[in-house]
């Protein structure tokens, strides 16, 4: 009985990306919180709660539209960031395969001595398309 | 032509796995190419099925021809491999490949067909090395 091969060992460099990664989301999400917790702090400048200094119109779209737009942006440039650094495109059926040629096991070139190539008489095997 | 690495090193290492465990286990040479072919595909993975042991008449190999931009895959077996791997053990790992592909999981089709056919072949013989496997899987090679 053959074992299963998933759930090999992570890389190291694929693990320090991975780090990388998530200081980078926290601290990108950080500069942005920080400024918009600390907001709060200025509000005795505008007013008590009973009596609140009305908003301009660039402050009420600062701070209503500013947040939802920041936040998308945000998300947009981690989603940009992320695509871009990660690996190989998949696969996708029916579309060019614009790699070199791949070997998985002995590559012949490898194998001692020259082997030319040849028919083989009696070989067997099976084919499939999709 | 090529525009980055076809697989992730995390990807190589799952196939090179499971092409050492059906090794170990048949004692049957495996050898997966992924590339296009020009011609007669039979041919064309029967005369690489030749590169990959001494005497193919004797010594057992089997070779996963996969061209993903033509969308085909071939399994070749030398006389002595199609003993233990019969050729309707080989259209089922065929199949069960190109039910992976078409979905776009290569590294998924290969691994499960692999071990497939390492079964179909069965234990290796008492006292059989298994066959040599450098360690440089997964690397592009010019033919």
């Amino acid at each position: 009985m053959l074992h299963s091969s998933r759930g090999s060992g992570v890389r190291p460099a694929s693990r320090r990306g991975t780090a990388l990664r998530r200081v980078l989301t926290v601290g990108g999400l950080t500069l942005f919180a920080l400024p918009v917790f600390a907001a709060t702090a200025s509000a005795g400048e505008i007013g008590t709660v009973y009596d609140p200094d009305p908003l301009t119109a660039l402050q009420t779209w600062g701070i209503y539209g500013g947040t939802i737009v920041g936040g998308f942006l945000i998300a947009i440039l981690l989603a940009a960031w992320s695509s871009r650094k990660s690996g190989p495109t998949r696969y996708r059926p029916g579309q060019p395969w614009e790699h070199d040629e791949v070997w998985i096991g002995t590559k012949p070139e490898q194998i001692e001595g020259e082997r030319a190539q040849k028919a083989v008489p009696g070989a067997g095997g099976a084919s499939g398309n999709w | 032509m090529a525009t980055g690495e076809a697989f992730t090193s995390e990807q190589l290492e799952r196939l090179n796995r499971a092409l050492e465990l059906a090794q170990k286990h048949s004692g049957v040479r495996f050898g997966v190419r992924l590339g296009s072919v020009r011609g007669d595909v039979r041919l064309a993975a029967e005369r690489i099925l030749s590169t990959l042991v001494e005497d193919p008449a004797r010594d057992p190999a089997v070779l996963i021809l996969v061209s993903p931009g033509q969308c085909f895959v071939r399994v070749s077996t030398t006389p002595a491999a199609r003993k233990r791997i019969s050729d309707s053990a080989s259209g089922l790992a065929a199949l069960t490949m190109t039910s992976s592909f078409s979905l776009g999981d290569l590294v998924g089709g290969l691994t499960t067909g692999i071990r497939q056919l390492g079964e179909a072949a069965g234990p290796a013989a008492p006292g059989a090395a298994a066959p040599a496997h450098p360690t440089s899987a997964g690397s592009p090679a010019s033919h």
